[in-house]
């Protein structure tokens, strides 16, 4: 009797997660054989797209020709590259001290956990940043964002995680509290720089509220917010899409979806066990 | 000041990060000010006149406010609802799948979504929800429905947010619960085994207690962050079709007040959003003390 049971809601447990595994997955597939697919195929209004038909690169040469593309691309990723070190850096050199016995430490954090509950609000913080002529930068993108308390607060834990024996040690043989942060600490901490900077940097790639915010010039545009506009705005669609007979505003969207998603799908397999660190260390606690 | 000496190079680390706290986390809220003046851009913040609650007696006045308010806390009612719930769920089931690789296979596909940018995911809306060219002109048929424009339609907005919301967002709840439900001293399992336990009991009894900390630990969090109902989800979803449902503090203030310049009137919102945030916040935490958990702070 209980093993019929169990069987039954096994078997419904295991097909429930292919189910759900299906739905994850199956709208990236979509996009990604709409955006090979030849739109003038009657076939292609309201199909499943299990496979691109009428298989056509046209889109992705199209669009890979467009300056306002490039110009994206290599804006996303200057501000993903030197956002994240700057990120790692200042929140490493905040997080480090507030991980060793300090004199005013608590005072200190009381003061960092309370931005957590109160902000300035968006208006008062677009004021600030204008004031400090940032705006229409790449910096305006990398600087107010510059220290996530969450992500900081990770990192505090795994410092305090580190041996004391180890610092107390290297005090004794003289070293001073930079020559321990370095020659100790930094070379026992490749895991948690990986994943929070993986967590920075999927968030510098994805950042569409910062771009729409702060830029206002062209050729400073980032990747989420061209996309945005291509996806919204039917003239630009249109004059982006029929490039080709074999493009549509519908397939070039895609594309661009598709370029824009891209490099997270690639990396994530290898370094997905780096996200998971990460919440291991941030989440379970003591 | 024997200590401040001892300690410096620590202290000499802070400085970066105390300086970028103080200047673009702390100086804004001072920028609140402009709440309660009539900000002029020409004059600056200390040359604007003040008007005291002027703004705010506009904002509760204007029916605009209330809607942009009700639509706040619907929706992020809605999703509470429905999605806090949904990752524990899945955390208990996926626990119990014994097979070690679809296990963790099944983990890694499912929080995919949390990775990707919401304007990516209105991407895949806008192509499959099409009722023209997208996936859901075909299941529209199949139901023999008239095809219609669910991300312009008034009735299904919120329910696209919320179900949107869940599908990038449930994978990276279930993980964290997984995380937590791994530390449960499998010996109380044994022993309610032995006393002939049922699964349902077991997980009620057992499973739920113990991670009972860090359901509250994050619902405290949600519910501090209530007043923010999405907002670049919204911000990137919304158009001017579906405004009235899904216009929040948030994206009302964003527009409003950058695009329409009206400065002190949106400041005014964002900061009566500002202090409820806080309000709920320390609630939920008292509330969590008082049960005899932890609490966040």
């Amino acid at each position: 009797m209980k093993q019929n049971r169990l069987n039954v809601f096994t078997t419904i447990n295991y097909f429930f997660f292919i189910v759900l595994g299906i739905t994850m997955l199956y709208p990236f597939w979509y996009i990604v054989m709409y955006s090979l697919s030849d739109p003038a195929k009657e076939i292609n209004l309201g199909s499943f797209y299990l496979y691109p038909n009428g298989f056509t690169l046209d889109a992705y040469k199209s669009i890979l020709g467009q300056t306002f593309i490039l110009t994206a691309f290599k804006n996303t990723i200057i501000v993903t590259i030197v956002g994240t070190l700057i990120n790692l850096i200042m929140t490493a050199a905040t997080a480090y001290p507030l991980s060793q016995r300090l004199k005013g430490k608590s005072w200190i954090f009381t003061c960092i956990l309370f931005t957590m509950i109160f902000s300035g609000g968006i208006i008062p913080t677009y004021i600030v940043v204008k004031n400090f002529h940032l705006v229409d930068t790449l910096w305006a993108l990398m600087i107010p964002s510059a220290i996530s308390v969450y992500y900081m607060m990770i990192m505090v834990k795994f410092f305090q995680e580190i041996p004391v024996a180890l610092i107390e040690s290297a005090k004794i043989d003289g070293y001073n509290d930079l020559a321990i942060l370095f020659r100790i600490i930094l070379p026992l901490s490749p895991a948690v720089f990986a994943s929070i900077g993986l967590f920075y940097a999927v968030e510098h790639w994805n950042d569409y509220l910062s771009g729409t915010l702060y830029i206002n010039s062209s050729e400073k545009n980032v990747l989420p917010v061209i996309l945005k506009n291509l996806l919204f705005d039917e003239s630009l669609a249109r004059r982006v899409g029929r490039t080709t007979s074999s493009t549509t505003p519908q397939t070039m969207k895609m594309t661009v979806v598709v370029i824009a998603v891209m490099p997270i799908l690639l990396v994530y397999p290898f370094l997905q066990k780096y996200f998971i660190k990460g919440i291991m260390i941030g989440s379970v606690k003591g | 000041m024997k200590n401040i000496i001892r300690d410096r190079y620590l202290y000499f680390l802070l400085i970066p990060g105390l300086t970028y706290f103080l200047l673009f986390r702390y100086l804004p809220m001072f920028g609140i000010v402009i709440a309660f003046k009539d900000y002029n851009i020409f004059k600056g913040i200390a040359e604007s006149p003040w008007v005291g609650f002027k703004y705010f007696a506009i904002a509760f006045d204007s029916n605009d406010f209330w809607n942009v308010f009700r639509n706040t806390v619907l929706i992020s009612f809605y999703k509470l609802f429905f999605g806090f719930p949904a990752p524990i769920i899945l955390a208990l089931l996926l626990n119990e799948i014994r097979h070690t690789f679809f296990k963790r296979f099944t983990q890694t596909i499912i929080y995919i979504p949390h990775f990707i940018s919401w304007v990516v995911v209105a991407g895949i809306m806008l192509a499959m929800l099409s009722p023209t060219y997208g996936v859901a002109k075909t299941m529209f048929e199949w139901f023999g429905v008239e095809p219609v424009n669910l991300m312009a339609s008034v009735k299904h907005f919120r329910a696209l947010l919320v179900v949107s919301n869940i599908w990038k967002e449930v994978g990276w709840g279930t993980i964290i619960y997984l995380a937590a439900l791994t530390t449960v001293d499998s010996s109380l399992y044994e022993a309610a085994e032995m006393d002939g336990a049922s699964k349902w009991k077991k997980t009620w009894h057992i499973t739920l207690p113990s991670i009972s900390t860090i359901i509250i630990l994050l619902f405290i969090l949600d519910i501090g962050f209530l007043m923010d109902a999405g907002f670049t989800q919204i911000l990137v979803l919304q158009n001017d079709l579906v405004r009235s449902v899904s216009d929040t503090i948030d994206t009302y203030v964003y527009r409003v007040g950058l695009q329409n310049a009206q400065y002190s009137f949106t400041t005014a919102i964002g900061l009566f959003n500002s202090v409820i945030a806080a309000a709920l916040m320390i609630t939920a935490n008292r509330m969590a003390k008082f049960f005899g958990r932890e609490g966040l702070f």
